[in-house]
């Protein structure tokens, strides 16, 4: 049953049938090896989708929409240039601290990618040449599932099951997230030296900090109340969600007054488009996940990986290795949905933190999306830049060098990652 | 995600050129092509204004939760099942879109080196196997709807075969779309990212 299943799926993957598919028929397969009764997919499927806590991701995404259409992006900006602009390579630090504001109201990467693309892309261009600008925006543009809210975590906390909630991973990823942009920040400065990239932002001043501040205020208050709320425990991720939502509703609406009632509905199809993506992938992996665990494939998995290693800290690092791999091919919100079911119970036999596993989990496959071949990010980057790939990669690589060192600094020292949260009670 | 322009417009099919000539060149098929099309185009309107209704409802219902809690010191025992309800059939409601359009996440690096009439056979046997597997998906889904017809949802008086209606609703309107990708549309690979 697991094998005609597995075989399914690779082959129908490799074909390009869209992975949500391959899982379906791949389970069917299975049910039909297995003798299983035919009913049983559509109750798993809706047994997965039924579910309050998967319900934040479209208002998540509809409230970064919203409030990017509200034209929030100038507004943030304005404030960050204020404040990092004067800096040697200025601009890149300006992308860097809009992308990391931009992550506290959004949540996910390739809308932040599309948002600095073109509201920062061209200065960048102009001042440091296309190819650097580009990679500073793919690079910048993971922060989004890094700082909360995330999506990506949203996904995570919901295929872990109770080992590990989404209020805790958004709290894991606050730290990390501003390491991995100071570290950017690092690099872009360095480059800018070394290149001699030339002054752009006007000299620091509080003033000026103060008014862009003012300016920016309710934006920037709105990762405060929602954010807070959730870890305040005011209320779940799913009603911050929707909270998020009529925030950057009323924001759009009345404050920068951007925002038009007619652009609503569009904005929700296109998030509801995104989620049925998400929940029939994740419909038709908890079939196949059911048919695994009738042939006890969890424990045959964990059995043969104990022979491997008794080494937490090994088993993390083959995990890892793992990901890396699947991140260069696969699309991460698909890879959370294969992997964590299986992954994330035998980490916990291991006695790693489930907190720990699932954050450096993450990580790792957001920074897959900034990898080739199929690095999301760049993709999404060259075409809105128009920037040819290979240039882009050139610029890059320091970016991902980057990145995974903070990923390294995370499972090496795990209170990067825990320390805020349980400090919080998580 | 940045999604094609005609998945705005509802209505609008795809763009694509007939990939399979000699048969959709028949009067008959022809008519009957079109026919099917201006259908379909009437489900995906309704389908649209469907998911955007929902959507409301489901963000009404939750910020209203909050409110209520916070400011009347009243609990909405119903919230959370009705947000539930509306959240299942707006996900299921979005996956025949996400066919129409192709944004489906998948694997290309393979299907991409095939010559391109070789790329036009595996998509039309992909999309006749995903159509066929979301009629049995709809089929079984139908079962388990009239045999748990009877069970109501333990706050609101509603039989919890609607949740089952939707797996229902999203096979047909999938299996519509991917039956139409197969018969004339020119290959379309899956999408590199959910957007998430």
């Amino acid at each position: 049953m697991t094998a005609t299943a597995i075989i399914a799926f690779f082959a129908l993957a490799l074909l390009a049938m869209p992975l949500a598919f391959a899982l379906g028929l791949a389970a069917f397969g299975g049910i039909i090896a297995g003798d299983v009764e035919w009913h049983v997919l559509p109750q798993r499927m809706m047994h997965a989708v039924n579910s309050f806590p998967l319900l934040a991701i479209p208002c998540f995404m509809l409230a970064g929409e919203l409030m990017v259409e509200g034209g929030i992006m100038e507004k943030l900006v304005a404030l960050a240039n204020s404040v990092v602009g004067r800096v040697r390579g200025g601009l890149g630090h300006v992308t860097v601290v809009s992308a990391a504001s931009l992550s506290a109201i959004s949540g996910t990467a390739v809308a932040d990618a599309t948002a600095l693309a073109s509201t920062l892309g061209p200065s960048l261009a102009k001042y440091y040449g296309n190819g650097f600008g580009a990679a500073v925006v793919a690079a910048a543009a993971n922060l989004g599932p890094i700082i909360p809210p995330s999506a990506a975590m949203i996904v995570y906390a919901y295929m872990a099951g109770p080992s590990v909630s989404v209020g805790a991973l958004f709290m894991a990823g606050f730290v990390p997230g501003l390491v991995m942009a100071a570290a950017m920040m690092l690099l872009i400065w360095a480059i800018a030296r070394k290149r001699g990239y030339p002054h752009t932002g006007e000299r620091f001043s509080v003033v000026n900090v103060l008014v862009q501040l003012k300016r920016s205020f309710l934006i920037v208050l709105m990762p405060i109340v929602v954010v807070g709320g959730i870890v305040g425990g005011a209320f779940t991720a799913t009603e911050g969600s929707a909270i998020a939502v009529v925030y950057a509703l009323l924001v759009g609406l009345f404050v920068t007054r951007q925002l038009k009632l007619s652009d609503l509905p569009n904005a929700m199809f296109r998030a509801a488009i995104t989620t049925g993506v998400v929940a029939i992938l994740i419909a038709f992996a908890s079939a196949v996940t059911f048919l695994l665990s009738i042939d006890l494939v969890p424990q045959k998995l964990t059995a043969f990986l104990q022979l491997v290693t008794r080494d937490p800290l090994v088993f993390i690092w083959i995990v890892m290795a793992v990901l890396m791999f699947v991140g260069m091919f696969l699309e991460s919100n698909a890879a959370y949905i294969m992997l964590v079911p299986l992954l994330a119970p035998i980490a916990e036999l291991y006695g790693i933190d489930p907190l720990h596993f699932g954050f450096v989990f993450i990580l790792n496959l957001v920074i897959g999306m900034l990898t080739p071949p199929v690095g999301v990010l760049l993709f999404v980057v060259s075409s809105a830049r128009q920037v040819p790939l290979n240039s882009l990669l050139v610029n890059v690589w320091p970016f991902i060098v980057c990145q995974f060192a903070v990923l390294v600094l995370c499972i090496v020292f795990p209170p990067i990652v825990t320390w805020l949260p349980r400090q919080l009670g998580y | 995600m940045a999604l094609p322009s005609a998945a705005l417009g509802a209505g609008k099919r795809t763009e694509g050129k007939p990939r399979f000539p000699s048969v959709t060149s028949l009067p008959f098929m022809t008519l009957l092509r079109a026919s099917i099309q201006t259908a379909i185009d009437r489900i995906d309107v309704a389908s649209r204004w469907a998911i955007i209704a929902g959507f409301t409802v489901m963000v009404v219902v939750v910020s209203l939760q909050v409110i209520f809690r916070y400011f009347i010191n009243v609990s909405l025992d119903w919230a959370d099942e009705l947000a539930r309800l509306t959240f299942v059939w707006v996900a299921f409601l979005g996956v025949p879109h996400g066919a129409k359009i192709g944004a489906h996440v998948g694997i290309d690096s393979i299907a991409k080196l095939l010559p391109p009439n070789g790329l036009a056979h595996v998509f039309r046997v992909c999309c006749v196997a995903a159509a066929a597997l979301m009629v049995v998906v709809s089929w079984q889904a139908v079962v388990i709807a009239r045999e748990t017809w009877d069970q109501l949802m333990p706050v609101l008086d509603f039989s919890t075969g609607w949740f089952y209606i939707a797996i229902v609703v999203c096979g047909l309107h999938t299996a519509i779309h991917f039956a139409l990708l197969a018969w004339d549309h020119e290959p379309v690979l899956p999408a590199a990212t959910i957007d998430a």
